[in-house]
């Protein structure tokens, strides 16, 4: 926990790791990576304290800063994280349109990578969450409510127990019931596990998007000439 | 033709389609394709198929609003594709104080600012515009207001409500690191559906495009546009100012759609004409006619269509914790026991944290703060329909802090030059600089802890404006009635 995470290149083949619930339908940006935030004094939680120094600037400290502090800084018991069977977890499972909202590109996924939240398993996700997560090497999962509603059970039921998310099988697994199986973006799930970076994907298409470059400035010249002041 | 003496005869009679190059008709309108305005757009773009749904595609406009990502990239030794296409407008962290020139401990340093400008255009960036300039503002009003986003392009930025711009006849989206865009020019996306939300019936007394959209949300539900591009449709759109479809587009990203249009006619046409970076003279008649073949179809099919009816719907505010969270201005705020049931345990949530009692009017509950501006509602109609409400009354004694913000420096020249600002001043409203403001935040224009605050805005989510705060969203002229009434007041007794 702790590292710096880059954006792009991040690959994921299978995590094993503790879940949290979060159970809450349309998260918004503005709770994962509040821009304002009126804490008072020091933070201290073993998820901020592992974000000491050089964490600072990239959100860990701030994450979910006004649902998981009181204006003291004192952690809150009803935040996930907060709580004992929870501290180290590295999957959420969450609700409906989950990190709906703002952009927040550097802000919502990476400061919870760096923490080591590498999947998200959800019923539906905000969506440039989903743009955003398989940036950083983030896995997102989608499942029916009932599914989800039985893995947060297993969950509740199993406390230090890691589940494991497969995405070269594309299951996860629970000791003691049956896998659950899940469906992702061929492109997506090709990216992940090779861990490619955009850059790498566009490159090979350049020579074509400059022929196609040429011909549209041909085509649509007052695209390329905003306040040509030879009107 | 001259841009600025367009008028509406020119369009729709067919006499210019041979004044632009065919094979641009072609490229916007191939036969297989299914005739809505987002497949026409979207099909012309593609550079390359990049596996299943997802496609590589040219950008034609990207926004920047960070004043540090060009230099960065600079830095690091990158060549730039195109940079005319790419426009910068740093308008998140800015403060909208007057003292905001002369005081550099409020906001961001206007005077990195200025200087990253200068550097931007030595690159060729030369839509750079720093706060000194006319043409600064909120980059979701400045990118139309300046003629830079037009019909059939393909435009990215960061910010989230990026979608505003479809009002142009465009298709556009937020959340792309523009790092890329300004490497190669080009952007992956995956395709998504396509929804057309016809909205039909009439506009009652008080009602504004605000509400039509937040009625919509409030009935399609927040995540009802997951996966889609909407297309806003019908005769009401039609109907609207181009200034009023921006406020519909802008909060399409609120009902989950990264992407909301409105197919172009003469009234994007006419609002673009004479604007700086509209086409040069020598382009327009070519460009109108380009344009005027890209809206949707009639024979178009959609993967969704919704219907909305206006039909009895009275002016929106809310009452909760997301845009969903509408109710018309005489309904009572809801009771969770009697949610659907899937909605429950957020309606139980949003009543413990805005300190609302269920079964109560919305219609009276008292107001701490008022916030008229953002990239919903800030331009110079907005403002116009505001300063109707509140001339020649006073802000409510209890309100201890009311702004207008406007959208963009033009917008505030405009306003000024109307004496707008005298009738928001006399009124008791404080008169603002340009940038996004109370909206989110972090720039240091927030609202107070524990205070409640109607917004003209389009998020009122948990610590949206600050934290421990509520927001009730609605339209500015509803929210003008209320700073006078000092409570959430219905508009139509103030008309």
């Amino acid at each position: 926990m702790g590292q710096d995470i880059q954006r792009g290149g991040q690959s994921f083949e299978v995590h094993e790791g503790l879940a949290a619930p979060f159970m809450f339908d349309n998260v918004s940006t503005d709770v994962i990576a509040p821009a304002l935030t009126n804490l008072t004094s020091g933070l201290d939680t073993p998820r901020s304290s592992a974000a000491a120094g050089s964490g600072a600037s990239d959100g860990r400290v701030t994450a979910f800063a006004n649902i998981r502090y009181n204006a003291d800084g004192s952690p809150r018991r009803d935040f996930v994280f907060n709580q004992e069977a929870y501290r180290t977890a590295s999957i959420m499972v969450v609700g409906r349109n989950y990190a709906t909202g703002s952009s927040r590109v550097t802000g919502v996924t990476r400061p919870l990578a760096a923490w080591g939240v590498r999947v998200y398993i959800g019923e539906s996700f905000g969506p440039i969450f989903l743009t955003n997560a398989v940036q950083y090497g983030v896995l997102t999962v989608e499942l029916p409510r009932e599914t989800l509603n039985e893995i947060v059970k297993w969950v509740e039921s199993h406390h230090g127990v890691p589940m494991k998310v497969d995405l070269e099988r594309q299951v996860i697994e629970m000791p003691g019931r049956d896998p659950i199986a899940f469906e992702t973006d061929p492109r997506v799930r090709n990216k992940l596990l090779n861990g490619l970076h955009d850059l790498e994907e566009i490159e090979p298409h350049l020579p074509e998007a400059r022929t196609m470059r040429e011909r549209d400035e041909q085509e649509r010249p007052w695209v390329y000439q905003p306040g040509d002041s030879s009107r | 033709m001259r841009r600025r003496d367009f008028i509406k005869t020119s369009v729709g009679a067919g006499l210019l389609i041979s004044a632009y190059p065919r094979s641009l008709f072609a490229r916007f309108q191939a036969e297989e394709r299914r005739g809505t305005m987002f497949d026409k757009i979207w099909d012309a773009h593609v550079v390359a198929n990049l596996g299943g749904e997802t496609d590589l595609l040219q950008v034609d406009r990207c926004i920047g609003g960070s004043p540090t990502q060009v230099m960065r990239l600079v830095q690091d030794g990158v060549e730039f594709q195109n940079p005319e296409i790419f426009y910068n407008v740093p308008d998140h962290g800015v403060s909208t104080s007057p003292d905001r020139y002369t005081d550099p401990s409020l906001g961001r340093s206007w005077q990195e600012y200025e200087e990253f400008a200068e550097e931007m255009r030595e690159l060729g960036f030369t839509k750079a515009f720093g706060q000194f300039d006319p043409r600064y503002g909120i980059m979701h009003v400045v990118g139309p207001e300046t003629g830079l986003s037009q019909p059939g392009m393909v435009l990215c930025a960061g910010d989230s409500h990026t979608c505003t711009h479809g009002a142009m006849g465009l298709i556009s989206w937020g959340g792309e690191n523009s790092d890329n865009i300004l490497r190669t020019g080009t952007v992956i996306r995956r395709r998504p559906r396509t929804m057309r939300v016809n909205i039909v019936g009439t506009l009652g007394p008080g009602v504004r495009a605000k509400d039509v959209i937040l009625r919509t949300i409030a009935q399609l539900g927040t995540d009802s546009g997951t996966g889609y591009a909407v297309e806003y449709a019908g005769p009401v759109v039609r109907a609207l100012s181009q200034e009023a479809r921006f406020s519909i587009c802008n909060l399409a990203v609120e009902m989950a759609s990264p992407t909301g249009t409105v197919s172009p006619d003469d009234t994007t046409f006419e609002y673009l004409a004479g604007r700086e970076f509209a086409p040069a003279e020598r382009y327009w008649d070519q460009a109108v006619a380009f344009w005027s073949t890209l809206s949707t179809n009639d024979d178009a099919v959609f993967d969704r269509e919704e219907t909305i009816d206006l039909t009895g719907v009275e002016p929106q505010v809310t009452w909760g914790i997301n845009p969903e969270h509408a109710i018309g201005i005489s309904e009572r705020i809801p009771d969770p026991d009697q949610a659907p049931a899937n909605k429950q345990a957020t309606y139980r949530q949003a009543i413990e944290y805005s300190r609302l009692t269920p079964g109560e009017p919305i219609l009276g509950t008292p107001i701490d703060e008022v916030f008229i501006g953002s990239c919903v509602e800030s331009r110079i109609s907005d403002l116009r329909a505001a300063a109707e409400i509140v001339e020649g009354r006073r802000v409510a004694s209890t309100v201890t802090s009311a702004w207008v913000v406007p959208g963009s420096n033009a917008v505030k020249a405009q306003a000024e030059a109307e004496g707008l600002d005298s009738i928001f001043k006399d009124a008791g409203f404080e008169w603002r600089e340009s940038g996004c403001s109370k909206c989110y935040g972090p720039n240091g224009d927030y609202v107070e802890p524990g205070h409640r605050c109607i917004s003209n805005s389009n998020r009122n989510y948990i610590g949206r404006q600050g934290r421990d705060t509520n927001t009730i969203l609605a339209s500015t002229t509803t929210v003008a009635a209320s700073a006078i009434a000092g409570s959430v007041a219905d508009v139509r007794a103030f008309l």
